[in-house]
């Protein structure tokens, strides 16, 4: 991502601070092991979603893994429809809340969450039952739906040369991706990438000039740090929307990892969709945004039984 | 001096009907109880056989000028608060104030033709009401505030404004002496009321009331209980306690207050007035009938936009609708917009459906809720679900998938019902449109990213009819055949 004026200052800030640490006792430090030690994806199945998080971010290492103390974090579930927590159009909303806390109890200074919907932004916040979760943990909505809210990226992409971002999902400190697995008519699945369309200003532009290709390159302006795929009620048919809750279906998963790619790909065999036909999971791969390699990817397995 | 008091509960009754009006309060009952306060509209969907949105609301408002006089016209209209204020800066400039009396004959027509517009089952009587008018009033601040659209609905509005913020300031309260509909019945139901305004023997002849007067009634021969509107000013200013406000005072009182100052006295004067009156009268009820019969039902007319919900059929929806803008103003989705021309000029200063502004959300029924005058009938959240106003139509030569060859599915993304799904055609998918689902909502037309004309359009129906309902006729789920069935596999599917 570019480096804007506020990233500069608290680069700067970071590295004074860095030069002051030896100051700092040292035990304060030994807490972190390497990040290799942890799974690529944590694929949690047979809770109910908050629960799921609790012990798949466990064993991603804890969320003090992503967020440090003072940091500044965006929680980006999926929101964009007026429709209520059973209809499974919106991220669960019970997991959109335990996140907040979770951040906060990792020493997040403040907790954004906003989606640039496709209905209107107030119905959506009030029915989804989303905007209720996050303040009532001590997050905060924010408003996505004028374009002074986003700022203007150059990417050299296929399709996007010019997006306009919101301004939230560059200047947070770190970006926790919330989505909910859908089946998808254009995209064929709607999952952690497919998500980020929420923060971009015009998705019409997107649709109109290749829909797979936007999404595939999208990420180069900023990966978001953690992805946690909500699986637990799937709408199977006729997404994202939906027509009946006879869309629906009761998984009960969770797909947690730092690499969208990856979660995707496992979110689409949840679907029963082959990940090779969802474009663009290849192009972000190519892109080296990500892996498709389920196989070659240390992925851990928690069933939680009752 | 004027009374705070009233000023106060003129400027809170202001206050709730622009929070009213903007849908700032959300409650469905409250909206529809303040709409129905104001009888012009609400009257005339009794003629229909219908009942307006809260019927209680306009039987108390009809009582009340029965039993308190005008007290609407003084305390709450927000029309006659405008006019009030404007009268108070052509007070400040040293504007002497003159009377708007003599318009007796005028007032008895308007008051006519609109009752014999609604009894014909026409709405035009749009023009005079004030409510109606309020409505577009508030449209030219919401058109302000959100850059548009100027059309001929702001300019009817602007019109308004102008006439009830400049004429007071040399003739008070002129709209309501002259022209409202609503203020003409109040004024002939306040003869008979049981609480009036008497002046009594002790009156000293000061003076004082009569400069008090908003609407400058207060003569030397006593009050003009035509133009009274009861605001009770004189009460409040009388030194000598001379005027009274009571259910039948004495004899003299009774003959001080009900003597006409601008009409000679004796019978054949009085057989005259009456003449007058009655030729107005029948002047209205032809104008009425010419108007609606021989000029509006021998236009052509076609509905070039899609009708709106709860409007059923374009010829009920264009005879109902009086243009307050009620649903205009509670949109959540801005898809309801002032019409101009596109729909004839029997569209004028009615609404219309924008798909180029919005779409009709599936999960709101507001401006049913809310419409005065039944021209978009009440029908609950579930019935209204399955109103097919329209139905899209797919132009392949445009369509992403179909012409360029690339996924997309906009439309299918919003679709609510489930009408549009996603075809395989040449290696993506392509949306298709089965009609027995659409109701026409907008979302995909909306929705759609090829410019400038879309891809897919809604084409307006006559007469709506329902469509069917997808929970019990739309494409099953392909996996599992009950109400959120739990996957039966085990582990995970990688």
């Amino acid at each position: 991502m570019p480096i804007t004026r506020r990233r500069f200052i608290k680069l700067a800030l970071s590295s004074a601070a860095a030069g002051l640490a030896p100051a700092i006792p040292s035990r304060l430090w030994a807490a972190e092991p390497t990040p290799a030690a942890y799974p690529d994806l944590v694929a949690v199945r047979d809770g109910s979603p908050v629960r799921m998080f609790e012990t798949g971010i466990q064993a991603l290492g804890g969320l003090s893994r992503f967020v440090r103390k003072g940091q500044t974090v965006l929680v980006k579930p999926n929101i964009g429809w007026d429709k209520t927590p059973t209809e499974g159009a919106n991220t669960n909303p019970e997991l959109v809340g335990r996140i907040v806390k979770a951040a906060y109890e990792a020493g997040a200074k403040k907790v954004y969450c906003f989606d640039h919907g496709v209905n209107k932004e107030k119905a959506c916040h009030k029915r989804s039952g989303i905007a209720a979760a996050v303040e009532a943990n001590g997050g905060e909505m924010r408003s996505a739906d004028k374009k002074s809210h986003y700022r203007e990226v150059k990417l050299d992409g296929e399709v996007l040369k010019n997006v306009l971002v919101h301004k939230l999902y560059l200047d947070s400190d770190v970006v926790i991706n919330v989505p909910i697995l859908k089946s998808h008519g254009g995209g064929r699945v709607t999952a952690s990438i497919k998500n980020l369309m929420g923060v971009v200003w015009d998705r019409r532009f997107w649709h109109r000039h290749g829909l797979h290709q936007a999404i595939g390159e999208f990420m180069q302006v900023r990966k978001p740090d953690l992805n946690v795929l909500d699986a637990y009620l799937v709408m199977v048919n006729n997404g994202p929307r939906g027509v009946s809750t006879d869309d629906l279906l009761l998984k009960k998963m969770q797909l947690l990892s730092p690499d969208p790619v990856l979660a995707d790909t496992a979110g689409a065999k949840v679907l029963d969709v082959p990940p090779e036909n969802v474009k663009y999971l290849g192009i972000a791969q190519g892109l080296k945004l990500g892996t498709m390699d389920l196989k070659g990817s240390d992925i851990k397995r928690i069933s939680l039984e009752t | 001096m004027i009374s705070t008091t009233r000023r106060r509960i003129q400027l809170l009754f202001l206050l709730f009907s622009i929070t009213a009006s903007f849908g700032l309060i959300t409650h469905r009952g409250v909206i529809a109880g303040y709409n129905s306060m104001h009888v012009f509209p609400s009257l005339s969907a009794l003629f229909w056989l219908a009942l307006p949105p809260a019927i209680w609301m306009t039987a108390l408002f009809l009582l009340l000028p029965l039993i308190a006089g005008r007290l609407y016209c003084s305390y709450l209209c927000p029309v006659g608060l405008l006019q009030d204020l404007a009268a108070r800066l052509g007070d400040k400039l040293g504007i002497k104030a003159r009377p708007v009396a003599g318009f007796h004959e005028l007032r008895i027509l308007v008051l006519v033709m609109s009752v014999g517009f609604m009894a014909l089952w026409s709405s035009t009587y749009l023009y005079f009401d004030h409510f109606s008018n309020l409505g577009r009033v508030y449209g030219v601040l919401d058109a302000l505030a959100s850059g548009g659209p100027f059309g001929t609905s702001f300019a009817l509005g602007l019109l308004f404004l102008g006439t009830i913020l400049i004429v007071p300031i040399f003739f008070p309260r002129w709209f309501c002496a002259a022209l409202c509909p609503s203020g003409t019945l109040f004024m002939l139901l306040q003869r008979w009321s049981l609480f009036k305004v008497r002046i009594n023997e002790d009156c000293a002849e000061c003076g004082l009331c009569h400069d008090a007067c908003p609407v400058r009634c207060i003569h030397d021969e006593g009050i003009d209980m035509d133009q009274c509107i009861a605001c009770l000013e004189c009460l409040r200013v009388c030194p000598s306690e001379a005027i009274g406000y009571n259910a039948g005072a004495g004899r003299i009182g009774r003959l001080f207050a009900e003597r006409k100052p601008d009409r000679p006295a004796g019978a054949a004067a009085s057989r005259k007035s009456f003449l007058k009156t009655a030729t107005a009268a029948a002047l209205g009820a032809a104008g009425a009938y010419f108007v609606k019969v021989r000029i509006l039902e021998a236009a052509p007319s076609r509905p070039n936009t899609v009708v709106p919900p709860g409007g059923s059929s374009w010829d009920q929806f264009l005879q109902r609708c009086v243009g307050c803008h009620a649903c205009v103003n509670v949109c959540p989705t801005d898809v309801l917009m002032p019409a101009d021309f596109e729909n004839s000029a029997l569209g004028l200063g009615k609404i219309r459906m924008d798909y180029d502004a919005g779409y009709c959300s599936y999960e709101c029924n507001a401006c049913l809720s809310v419409c005065p005058s039944r021209a978009l009938s009440y029908y609950p959240l579930p019935v209204k679900q399955r109103i097919k106003m329209g139905s899209s139509k797919i132009d392949e030569e445009l369509c992403i998938p179909y012409a360029k060859g690339k996924d997309c599915a906009a439309c299918h993304e919003q679709c609510p019902t489930g009408a549009i799904t996603m075809k395989k055609h040449k290696g993506v998918f392509a949306p298709v449109v089965n009609d027995d689902y659409c109701i026409g909502c907008g979302a995909c037309d909306y929705a759609c990213p090829v410019t400038p004309d879309k891809a897919v359009r809604v084409t307006p129906r006559e007469v709506h009819t329902f469509a069917f309902n997808p929970k019990q006729h739309g494409p099953k789920a392909k996996i599992g055949e009950q109400f959120l069935r739990e996957a039966q596999d085990e582990g995970f599917p990688f």
